[in-house]
């Protein structure tokens, strides 16, 4: 499938493009110590510099405590892209390892697994995340790594399972089973390489969520405390200093939806549901006039089952 | 191009209908490339040929009904009772459809909307092309399920698709082409979903029907056996194009092409259940990978150098039936069979 | 339909519990929250009230009954019943969530019409780009923007809170156009990313209805384009009620940032408040209620689906 996505044809540039674009701003958080103009906690100067618009010197403005914006700016991605990325993989590993276990299981324990997911799903993320925050916090950056990375996995495990159910069946599957293979090999060898391409594709989006949690708790006082600079807390800053001081949320807010907009159309191609899309790439002459042997119509058994055609994908990973 | 119809003016004239969808590198595939036929009032017309060969599409072409991005090409021709079909605007052509022209698809199981009671599907129809009140509307819908067999049809109407069976939805599928009373029924495989005994009796009805109301059928098939049971005259059609036409007692009894030659001799018969099947050697090959010259030449026992060079017209063999193949050419009569 | 109850039963008690395994492994509790002056015998004795000398399943057992009787707790922030802040602050909540959504649903599912009918064009592609991006944003990050723009930058509207100060002294037409401005900027800021995904999914929903076979059977049968689209619709808003089920716990965490941000009187704020002056009662209150109230709406739009579905009416297992 070159090009089967629901955007239009130059979706495979804009895919790539948007993961440059992701590459590049992890680039400007990786290296803030150098590129930073100043250190981010510095208050260069509590009188002149005290909430400064704009300026040639700071280009970003500076905050109540005449520090520099840009540089909290990019330290504050830093230390928000890493606690993201890794919360990610935190969840993407648990789910994986849920998912994947659901599906070699089968039967009752992937009912079980998969009411449970459901479940756990239907809970607010938030409310749980700021009782925990709220109650055992301030938490140090590790912790809230591991809270925000364990309370964001549940849908992410039940594609994993859905497309592991999926590959279990293929006949390669069955012939390795017939010539002895055990579960462990089959999941090793037949199953983790082709979950690759769905959580890459997954993944993106994936922290465009967490980046969201992560930036929505440090704005509620709840995720990485001040003055250690994030996304989150110079919004803070931000709605604290009141109207006047726009550039607090508009820098940090813009470095966020350039992350989260690039994330999200790297992995659009797995967006929406996707029953209509295969159709936009089939070769035309044989759907033409005879009945095409892709399967039954979407709506006549899929929707039979309301789980099944949950809008599952990044709607259900926003926070 | 004439045609060999025997009356004046057939209910319907296809001629030098050209199918086309874009294909790779900006060349178009030709999926439908010049086929002419006719049908005529009360009679049934049987379109054959194997998947792929270019027969629903003829069928959605007739109705103006050809899916994107495919485009039917200038210079074909659809002539529907004297009017010239492709030339209408859409809106007129829409009015036809379902009203004096009507099509009956082939998935019975899907064709029907899932949400909305088979009975207001066909009262739909009614009140699409009749000023009639719902009421009527409703009543109509009601007759004419009870006419094409659906028992106790005030109390099935008011059912959803999936609450019948195979055999019922066809039958309402029947009823939404039939109730507006067309001239012409298209029917697309009716009953290739349907196991065998509702096939046998959707066949029949679909008889009953066109004696009663005197309209033509044509029905598009690949099943031989249906041919046999229900035709006046066979178009076989091959690679977008018709191969052979005739009355279905000559074709049967003396087919002039090798491909409807094959066709019938891989038909299993009752008479000699021992006989082993013949099958045509090869497969169809997909639409744009036809050979030069005669597209059936690689798959045929008797192609030879002619074939490769140029495509066979459709040659008479006897009156009112013709073939598309160099052998029954005039010159090569002689030499053929 | 019994077991989507129960399916929202089972939501409602995990979250109850899991907030009182939480508020009870954190570090404090009543008797800590008096501060160091204070007598250990009187410590003791607010310890010994509060029933916190009592074994910890006791104590699960008589808040569950608690939460069941409506005994939501007493408020140590407030020296009040939770149950009252609850009442007082729960309206204001509903009245956003549910403003918001009927814009979504109803800006939502015409937009997703208007793009799924031209699936491909170039009006079809400029909105579905931004609506991806609409997609993609936290509500957070567009109430920030928004109050950055409307309220604090052209000061078109009010910036926070339900209602003006003083509109207790306006007249009731007045006190009336006083409290729709108040609602526009927190409405907006949730509608705008769930007008995104309802038009999303509706759009696709449609798209999906108008490649049904039974389409090309109301072509063939001469209905005109227009009513083929309605019939295609009427199968295609049927996953728009699954969705919004579904979204309803996005919603709830939206509604927590937006009452943040707009200072917007309803629950998310008192659970802040709560938070704040650690308040453990209060929170799982709000906790258990906001969980409870998520669960029951996804399971009445469970509920209008199958009976608008008659595919899934047919279902007995329901």
């Amino acid at each position: 499938m070159a090009s089967g996505a629901a955007w239009g044809r130059r979706d495979g540039d804009g895919v790539r493009g948007a993961w440059w674009v992701l590459g590049v701003m992890a680039a400007l958080a990786a290296f803030a110590p150098w590129l930073a103009p100043y250190p981010p906690d510095a208050q260069l100067d509590l009188l002149a510099l005290r909430t400064q618009p704009p300026s040639w010197l700071h280009p970003f403005g500076t905050d109540a405590y005449g520090r520099d914006v840009l540089s909290r700016v990019l330290h504050g991605g830093r230390v928000s892209l890493a606690v993201s990325a890794l919360a990610v993989l935190v969840g993407m590993g648990v789910a994986t390892v849920v998912g994947v276990t659901a599906a070699a299981a089968g039967g009752r324990v992937d009912r079980l697994v998969r009411r449970a997911l459901e479940v756990a799903l239907a809970i607010p993320r938030l409310l749980v995340l700021v009782v925990v925050a709220g109650f055992f916090g301030p938490l140090p950056a590790a912790t809230l790594v591991l809270v925000i990375g364990l309370s964001g996995w549940f849908d992410v495990a039940r594609l994993v399972a859905d497309e592991s159910a999926a590959l279990l069946g293929r006949d390669y599957v069955t012939a390795a089973r017939a010539t002895g293979s055990g579960t462990p090999r089959l999941v090793r060898r037949h199953l983790l390489p082709h979950l690759v391409p769905l959580l890459t594709a997954l993944a993106p989006v994936s922290l465009a969520a967490t980046m969201a949690m992560e930036a929505g708790l440090g704005l509620l006082g709840l995720g990485i405390q001040p003055p250690q600079a994030s996304w989150g807390t110079i919004l803070q800053d931000g709605i604290t200093a009141g109207p006047g001081a726009w550039w607090l949320t508009v820098f940090p807010g813009a470095a966020m939806l350039v992350v989260i907009v690039a994330a999200h159309v790297a992995g659009e191609r797995l967006g929406a549901p996707s029953a209509g899309r295969l159709r936009d790439g089939v070769p035309v002459p044989q759907v033409a006039g005879e009945p095409a042997p892709t399967g039954a119509p979407p709506d006549a058994h899929a929707s039979a089952a309301p789980a099944g055609t949950a809008p599952v994908s990044p709607s259900s990973l926003a926070p | 191009m004439t045609h060999p119809a025997a009356s004046p003016a057939p209910l319907l004239a296809v001629d030098a209908l050209r199918v086309a969808f874009p294909g790779a590198h900006a060349r178009p595939v030709r999926a439908v490339d010049g086929v002419a036929f006719t049908v005529d009032a009360g009679e049934t017309v049987c379109l054959v040929g194997e998947s792929g060969c270019g027969k629903s599409l003829t069928a959605l072409a007739c109705l103006g009904l050809v899916p994107e991005p495919g485009v039917i090409e200038a210079g074909s021709r659809v002539t529907f009772q004297g009017v010239e079909l492709l030339a209408l605007p859409e809106g007129q052509r829409r009015a036809l459809r379902g009203n004096r022209l009507a099509l009956v698809f082939q998935e019975p199981m899907t064709a029907l909307n899932p949400v909305l009671t088979v009975g207001d599907q066909v009262a739909e129809v009614v009140r699409v092309h009749a000023r009639a009140s719902r009421r009527e509307a409703w009543a109509r819908a009601v007759a004419m399920l009870e006419r094409v067999g659906v028992g106790d049809a005030a109390a099935r109407a008011r059912q959803y698709p999936h609450e019948l069976s195979g055999g019922l939805r066809q039958r309402v599928l029947i009823a939404m082409a039939l109730v507006m009373g067309p001239a012409l029924l298209i029917a697309d495989e009716p009953t290739t979903a349907l196991d065998v005994t509702i096939q046998a009796q959707v066949l029949a009805l679909l008889r009953t029907l066109r004696a009663d109301t005197g309209m033509g059928l044509l029905l598009i098939t690949h099943d031989l056996g249906v041919v046999a049971e229900m035709a006046d005259r066979v178009v076989v059609m091959y690679a977008g194009r018709v191969v052979e036409e005739g009355p279905v007692a000559a074709l049967f009894a003396a087919p002039a092409h090798p491909y409807t030659r094959g066709l019938l001799a891989a038909m299993p018969r009752l008479d000699t259940p021992d006989a082993p099947l013949a099958a045509i050697p090869g497969a169809v090959p997909a639409p744009g990978q036809w050979p030069s010259g005669c597209p059936f030449r690689d798959r045929c026992a008797h192609a030879t150098a002619a074939c490769a060079a140029a495509e066979p017209a459709l040659h008479q063999v006897t009156p009112g039936h013709r073939a598309r193949c160099h052998l029954v050419a005039p010159a090569a009569a002689g030499r053929a069979a | 339909m019994a077991h989507r109850g129960a399916e929202a039963a089972v939501v409602v008690l995990v979250a109850a519990t899991l907030t009182f395994a939480l508020l009870h492994a954190a570090p404090g509790d009543v008797g800590s929250a008096l501060g160091e002056g204070v007598a250990p015998a009187t410590r003791a004795a607010v310890r010994a009230r509060a029933g916190a000398e009592l074994p910890l399943w006791t104590q699960y057992l008589q808040w569950l009954a608690g939460l069941v009787r409506g005994d939501l707790g007493w408020s140590t922030w407030q020296q009040r019943p939770v149950a009252v802040m609850v009442a007082e602050a729960l309206p204001a909540t509903l009245w956003l969530v549910g403003c918001a959504l009927t814009v979504s649903l109803g800006v939502g599912v015409a937009l997703g019409r208007w793009m799924g009918a031209r699936a491909g064009s170039r009006g079809d592609r400029a909105l579905g780009t931004a609506l991806l991006v609409a997609y993609a944003l936290p509500e957070f990050w567009v109430a920030l923007a928004l109050l950055a723009l409307l309220a604090h930058g052209w000061g078109w509207l009010p910036a926070g809170g339900a209602a003006s100060e003083l509109a207790a002294y306006l007249p009731p037409g007045a006190r009336l156009a006083d409290r729709v401005r108040h609602l526009v900027l927190p409405v907006l800021s949730l509608a705008v990313v769930s007008v995104a995904v309802v038009a999303r999914v509706q759009r696709s929903a449609l798209r999906e209805a108008l490649a049904h076979p039974a389409i090309r059977v109301a072509r063939a049968h001469g209905v005109p384009e227009r009513r083929v689209r309605q019939l295609a619709w009427r199968a295609a808003w049927l996953p728009v009620l699954t969705l919004t089920g579904l979204y309803l716990p996005a919603l709830a965490t939206g509604a927590v940032f937006v009452e943040r941000i707009f200072a917007w009187p309803g629950m998310g704020r008192l659970l802040l408040g709560g938070i704040d002056a650690r308040d453990p009662a209060l929170v799982a209150g709000v906790v258990v209620l906001g969980s409870a109230l998520t669960a029951v709406g996804a399971a009445c739009a469970d509920v209008a689906r199958w009976l608008a579905d008659p595919r899934l009416r047919e279902d007995p297992r329901g």
